[in-house]
């Protein structure tokens, strides 16, 4: 094994080239997979979304978070999910009434937007169009829960749902 | 051997060996490298737009395209089976009444049933969704896929617009293609 400082080495010549290719194939990698998303949305750890072959992506609108856990309205939570189902006492009439009273709350915030910025301006324009929503859901959960939220979100006028999903990247 | 090649080639010469400083080529592929590594987002998000019954107030719009028999279809969803049932409309005609096994290989025998359907009445762009409470949602969006969107080997079925003098953009059209059913309507969520 030739050592450090004797006279008949000839140096230490290190061949870089292996790691180029690496670094090379890498990239090439990397950059075939980079998804350049239009909406980064801040996806939570605890939710495990469906596999889908979906061409739609997202867009930015107001969201529904269901964990295994949690339910979340935007950024509040709302109520806690016990066993894949709301606790009884924040369901009222099959719907979950924590997301009603938010999205109400939403809806009127936003008829309140548009009229201070002179949007509507007529009586007939004060009831916006039904609104949409995204609804990030972990896989696990059944209908029923999604059901209850869908129908508390009905009665706050948001009819179309985004329903979040893993989509193969391009 | 490549040292020894160098050295031959400058042996009185007068030539010099020339060394490529590789090192700041290095480091901008290790900069790069690392930046696509922070930011590659390997799953990335889509969605599923479904949308719940809603009744509004406000008059019907007159629809002059509207034609003058449509195809209804319906489909059941239950945890272990799913049902496809497609009727003309106004005479109540029987167009397909047919049972799935809720398989991988019953979603796709439901799904070229889809097809033949859209193929066959391609003014009607939505379809009726009944759950069963206990189905998950991952098995949902499984049948969701194969309603929603068109296989590679399926037809390519033409947008239909309801008014011709505004055509759809280029990118309707791309999605309107890739879509089979792209309207679905989920019938069980009402009060």
């Amino acid at each position: 094994m030739a050592s450090f400082g004797s006279e008949n080495e000839e140096g230490v010549y290190l061949n870089l080239m292996p790691m180029l290719d690496i670094f090379s194939i890498i990239i090439t990698f990397l950059l075939m997979t980079f998804s350049a998303e239009p909406v980064i949305y801040d996806s939570d750890g605890s939710v495990e979304l469906p596999r889908s072959q979906t061409v739609v992506s997202l867009s930015a609108l107001p969201s529904i978070k269901v964990t295994t856990t949690d339910l979340w309205v935007e950024d509040r939570k709302v109520s806690d999910i016990v066993a894949g189902e709301l606790p009884p006492e924040n369901i009222d009439q099959g719907a979950a009434r924590p997301v009603f009273d938010e999205l109400k709350k939403m809806r009127e915030a936003r008829i309140q937007r548009e009229l201070n910025r002179g949007v509507a301006r007529e009586s007939n324009d004060l009831k916006p169009k039904p609104g949409v929503v995204i609804m990030e859901m972990d896989k696990s959960h059944s209908f029923k829960l999604m059901r209850r939220i869908m129908l508390a979100a009905q009665q706050a006028e948001y009819v179309t749902f985004k329903l979040m999903v893993t989509k193969p990247t391009e | 051997m490549s040292r020894r090649r160098r050295k031959k080639r400058g042996q009185g010469t007068g030539y010099k060996d020339v060394e490529l400083n590789i090192m700041p080529f290095i480091d901008v592929f290790s900069i790069l490298t690392t930046f696509l590594l922070m930011t590659a987002v390997f799953s990335a998000v889509g969605i599923h737009e479904v949308q719940v019954p809603f009744f509004s107030n406000a008059p019907e719009e007159e629809d002059k395209k509207k034609p003058a028999r449509s195809l209804l279809v319906n489909i059941e969803v239950e945890v272990e089976k799913l049902f496809v049932k497609a009727k003309w409309s106004p005479d109540n005609a029987e167009e397909l009444n047919k049972e799935y096994v809720f398989d991988e290989q019953g979603i796709q025998e439901m799904h070229g049933d889809l097809v033949g359907l859209r193929t066959k009445q391609p003014e009607t762009d939505f379809v009726t969704l009944y759950a069963e409470d206990d189905v998950v949602f991952d098995k949902l969006s499984a049948v969701l896929d194969a309603v929603k969107l068109r296989g590679k080997t399926d037809p390519v079925i033409p947008p239909v617009t309801q008014d011709p003098a505004q055509p759809l953009t280029e990118k309707q059209q791309r999605e309107a293609s890739a879509m089979l059913y792209p309207k679905v309507i989920f019938g069980s969520v009402i009060l």
